[in-house]
């Protein structure tokens, strides 16, 4: 449909008029269902760009009614950028004030809406956020994802991008997205569908000139994806294929260096890749070359020459291209001399799979035909080779995935056998205080759906890890303390130390004690205090997850992996499973994910900001020194900046259980 | 007699018109409102209506409703009906009210007490027993003068005292009768298959007198309909208005409103099929509403007020029964088809014509649609349109009330 072939018909703006009105005189009784009715009234409204616009005319008056009054929308200041596309797609009314909510941001940075605690400044840029990180709805694509969508609700968001991209160029936001590439890579995600997808609307949907800057950082993406090397450039997968064939081995080996190159520099390893990794599958030294391998890497693959040449040949595929880079990653840490590794991956390439796991991993790659085992070796490879690239994807599952990672780093062959078990049978064991606990028996999870954007080794285990650590949680319930004390052992292993201290008490809702919570995680963690020690193994710890304005999100769960000066800073460095190690915690306090001697996948910050987000953490009892030690001055600022951010959502109890 | 009335039965919809007038009123409902009704100053009496017996009856609750002062009940939804009549037969000291508020519970009664005043019924029986369903087809089988290898007569089954659809079978064939009668059903009323083309009324009653009378056009059973009727069936006004105030003298009703269903046989004759006592389903006083553009819930309170004066009546509903530039309203209900919906999928066209006016269909998240329904079952949404040609209207009805707009 034309969008100017039609006016918006009187009978629409009558019917917005009457439902708005009825809205703000309805009694507090009547005004959910008047608030029902106003919303279908916009129905019609939001179809269409120019009815973006009448909305925009009149979103003041719409916020003065109260039409976000009572709803999770009511405060722009804890609303969170990257979750505007999935509200959006929602359908129905949830979509529609999804809508009105991006409106009332658009009248903030502009002016026309002044609000105390949300300056336009940060409405401006929240609206770039949301652009950025919903690249793929501005540039709808026709993927399987978009098509699930239903059509209206397709056009609506259609409409609400038109108007806004009018508003907010597209141009002024390529410097964000060269940034978003960046920092996305810079972490090394074993799953790369989404910045695929980001490289490709670029190619397809922005002039890139090579005069600008910003131009040029989205042009290396775009060339590392499509064009590695000069022949990539000009070829399709299928023609590289058939050129390798005929190449000169000086040719071959050129290709070996700039694929091996751009692999290393980005993270991503594309289908060019894996036709390449499989041309040269048989002889050694072009493996090494076409992997970009270290001085390790290359030993371990002397080592192990034929499984490496088996499992090229067997598994990586252009379908799997992406474990090209933790094939790499994994010969360069030498997991295949570690024996449960080897063996534990030659299990699962000679397994049959269970026939529900085979269809969960085929529904996770709609567009493969590979046999699910294969895919699932693959990603075995991946995860192996990049413990911290693992994600929980959009599922509410941070414990589940900070549980393969930490496995990937230390348990690599407990790891695959619980892969292994849980393929086979479709279900998980775990103890849990001298009892079995089976996935299988277990009704609840906190996923309901699974998200499907997952690698193959989460797709396996998450439903049951998820099922496990609920019962866990269950069963540790209402004990006086929080229950992770005893869940977190039990669930990711021995090695989590049995010291514990929780801020949070669940009894009362309330934060009590926090002076001495403060002081535990000083002396043991904070190298000033502790001697100097590192950590031995990751620490799972839970903290208050915060909006860019420091309001309470949730509960959250991190490792800290280690804890280290730079730059004459000392800093904690995490694992946060959410895909996205670099949110905003607060103003001034953002993880960092490079420039801080961050690892890939690793996000950082300094150690008083992370002490103040912090709830439980677990540690060493011989490591608890006289708390007193600790600077009053430090405590004081931690304590600070706890009770201006999600502190402000409870209250705060001293030593003897009184309110403060 | 003042006029200050008690609501039986908690509904918003209700509240909010009734508080447009400046009637004094108590919401009478199960004590779990009880909050949002303090909440909101209103005057409540929580009354658990499923509860009839000796600590809990009529007096009981006259004797609450005297605290509020209060002079009539009007009932609002089906289960209240007969609390209505005990509390009305005590405020107007007339005991045969409560008897002609069972009526309206009961089919069978409420189909003989038809008969006796000389309206068309099909033939029905209050039957106790399976074989009481097959001795029933059988007779009408032989009625129908039925050769070997021709098809058996329909059998409605109904419960005596369910509203609307609920609880409704019809029974093709003795097969059916084996599979979908089940004990639970009895005791029942079975009654023939009446032919014609069913529509119903909405008859507001002050005074013993029809003070306004809409006529719903059907376009499909419990799934669309439009107000008023197209000009066919409001051609035939004064045979129904003539029906209509017979139906009125027999059951001896003299403040309120009906909604009986009527079916028009071609060579014009009407058979009753049933009348309820409440606010009808189907959307049909939104529908009046916006046809007729008065508040029907303020009309049925006004007309069950016996102190209301004529005049009052008069002034407040329509003067003409189909205006000279008439708007028609009509609603399609949306079922999904049984089975797993994950989607809704609203035709363009639809929202683009002219006639089409809101919907209130919803976004499923992924779940089954049981394919076993109760009446007509919940239905997930209407589609509300309106326009100034019926017979557009019904053509529009027909077509979308078979659109699938969930996949």
């Amino acid at each position: 449909m034309n969008k100017n072939s039609k006016k918006i018909p009187q009978g629409v703006r009558d019917k917005f008029r009457e439902t708005l009105e009825n809205f703000k005189q309805a009694s507090p009784l009547l005004a959910e269902t008047h608030k029902k009715k106003l919303l279908s009234s916009l129905d019609l409204l939001t179809d269409r760009e120019d009815g973006m616009k009448f909305l925009y005319d009149h979103i003041s008056e719409l916020v003065d009614a109260g039409i976000f009054r009572d709803t999770m929308w009511d405060d722009p200041a804890r609303l969170v950028p990257s979750l505007v596309g999935g509200t959006l797609k929602a359908g129905g009314q949830n979509t529609i004030v999804e809508i009105l909510s991006e409106l009332r941001l658009l009248a903030i940075a502009n002016g026309s809406i002044k609000l105390k605690n949300f300056s336009a400044g940060k409405a401006k840029t929240f609206l770039e956020e949301a652009l950025v990180s919903n690249i793929d709805l501005i540039f709808p694509d026709g993927s399987e994802e978009e098509r699930l969508i239903d059509a209206d609700t397709r056009k609506k968001i259609s409409a609400l991008f038109n108007f806004l991209t009018e508003q907010i160029s597209v141009n002024k936001i390529k410097g964000r997205l060269a940034k978003e590439l960046e920092l996305i890579c810079a972490q090394r995600p074993v799953v790369t569908d989404r910045v695929l997808e980001i490289i490709s609307t670029v190619k397809n949907e922005i002039e890139l000139s090579s005069e600008n800057d910003d131009d040029r950082r989205l042009r290396y993406y775009v060339n590392a994806v499509y064009s590695p090397s000069e022949k990539t450039g000009e070829l399709t997968v299928d023609e590289y294929r058939v050129y390798l064939n005929k190449a000169r081995r000086k040719e071959i080996v050129h290709e070996c260096e700039m694929l091996a190159d751009t692999m290393h520099e980005t993270g991503l390893a594309t289908g060019y890749h894996a036709v390449h990794l499989n041309h040269v599958a048989h002889e050694g030294a072009l493996v090494k070359l076409a992997l970009g391998l270290d001085n390790v890497g290359k030993a371990e693959l002397d080592k192990h020459k034929d499984f490496v040449t088996e499992l090229i040949r067997t598994v990586i595929h252009p379908d799997t291209g992406r474990s090209c880079y933790g094939l790499a990653k994994l010969l360069e840490r030498s997991l295949l001399s570690h024996q449960p590794v080897k063996s534990g991956l030659q299990r699962i390439l000679g397994m049959k799979l269970h026939k529900d796991v085979e269809g969960n991993i085929r529904q996770s790659r709609q567009n493969s035909t590979l046999d699910p085992k294969h895919i699932l070796t693959a990603d075995c490879l991946s995860i192996l080779g990049q413990p911290l690239g693992v994600g929980q994807g959009w599922n509410p599952t941070c414990q589940s995935a900070r549980g393969i990672s930490l496995w990937s780093s230390h348990a690599p062959g407990k790891l695959l056998n619980m892969v292994e078990n849980a393929a086979k049978s479709n279900s998980l064991s775990m103890r849990f205080e001298g009892t079995v606990i089976k996935s299988d028996e277990q009704v609840l999870g906190l996923v309901k759906e699974l998200d499907y954007n997952l690698d193959a080794v989460s797709i396996v285990l998450v439903p049951h890890l998820d099922k496990i650590y609920n019962e866990m949680m269950r069963r540790a319930a209402n004990r006086y303390d929080d229950p992770h004390k005893w869940v977190n052992p039990a669930m990711y292993g021995h090695w989590i130390p049995t010291g514990f201290i929780s801020a949070y008490d669940y009894l009362t809702n309330s934060i009590k004690e926090y002076e001495k919570f403060i002081r535990t995680f000083y002396i043991t963690h904070h190298p000033e205090y502790n001697g100097g020690n590192n950590l031995a193994y990751p620490n799972p710890v839970g903290i208050f997850l915060t909006s860019s304005t420091g309001k309470l999100i949730g509960f959250h769960a991190v490792s800290i992996l280690r804890v280290q000066r730079v730059k004459g800073q000392v800093r904690v460095f995490i694992l946060n499973p959410n895909n996205e190690g670099r949110q905003r915690w607060q103003d001034d306090m953002r993880p960092t994910v490079a420039g801080n001697g961050e690892r890939a996948g690793e996000s950082s910050l300094p150690f008083h900001q992370f002490a103040s987000r912090l709830y439980a953490f677990h540690f060493n009892q011989s490591d608890l020194e006289d708390l007193q030690s600790v600077d009053d001055e430090e405590v004081v600022k931690v304590t600070e900046l706890a009770k201006n951010s999600w502190g402000e959502s409870y209250q705060w109890l001293n030593q003897a259980g009184f309110a403060m | 007699m003042g006029n200050k009335v008690a609501l039986l039965g908690w509904s918003l919809q209700a509240i909010e018109s009734i508080q447009k007038t400046d009637r004094p009123f108590v919401v009478v409902s199960f004590p779990e409102f009880e909050q949002a009704a303090k909440d909101n100053a209103i005057d409540f009496v929580g009354w658990n209506f499923k509860e009839w017996n000796e600590q809990s009856n009529s007096l009981q609750l006259k004797a609450l409703l005297d605290e509020f002062d209060v002079d009539f009940a009007v009932p609002l939804y089906e289960e209240t009906v007969e609390w209505a009549g005990a509390l009305n037969s005590i405020f107007r000291d007339d005991p045969r009210l409560l008897n002609r508020a069972y009526l309206f519970r009961n089919k069978a009664i409420m189909k003989r007490k038809a008969l006796l005043a000389g309206l068309r019924v099909g033939l029905f029986e209050e039957v106790y027993t399976k074989q009481g369903v097959h001795d029933f087809m059988e007779r009408l089988n032989e009625a129908n003068l039925q050769l070997p290898g021709e098809e058996d007569a329909w059998v409605h089954l109904k419960p005596f005292s369910a509203a609307g659809t609920v609880g409704h079978k019809l029974l093709r064939t003795k097969d059916d009768i084996e599979e979908k009668v089940i004990d639970k059903d009895f005791p029942c009323m079975v009654e023939s298959h009446l032919p014609g083309k069913e529509f119903s009324c909405e008859a507001f009653i002050h005074n013993g007198k029809i003070r306004f009378l809409n006529i719903t056009e059907y376009v499909k059973l419990g799934y669309s309909n439009f107000v008023p009727a197209g000009p066919d069936l409001e051609a035939k006004r004064p045979l129904i208005r003539d029906a209509m105030e017979r139906l009125v003298k027999s059951f001896g009703i003299e403040y309120g409103m009906i909604h009986p269903e009527w079916f028009l046989t071609e060579d014009n004759t009407l058979n009753f099929g049933e009348v309820a006592c409440r606010i009808p389903g189907g959307h049909i006083f939104e529908l009046i509403e916006k046809a007729h553009g008065f508040d029907p819930i303020q009309g049925l309170v006004l007309c069950s007020d016996p102190s209301a004066t004529d005049e009052e009546v008069e002034n407040f509903f329509p003067k003409q029964d189909i205006k000279d530039d008439q708007n028609y309203a009509g609603s399609v209900m949306v079922y999904p088809k049984p089975g797993r919906i994950t989607k809704l999928q609203i035709p363009d066209e639809l929202k683009e014509d002219s006639f089409f006016e809101d919907h209130t269909l919803y976004t499923p998240s992924e779940h089954k649609v049981s394919d076993e329904r109760e009446g007509f079952g919940n239905h997930y949404g209407t589609v509300f349109f309106n326009g100034d040609d019926p017979d557009r209207m019904r053509e529009l009805l027909r077509h979308y009330q078979d659109i699938d707009f969930y996949a």
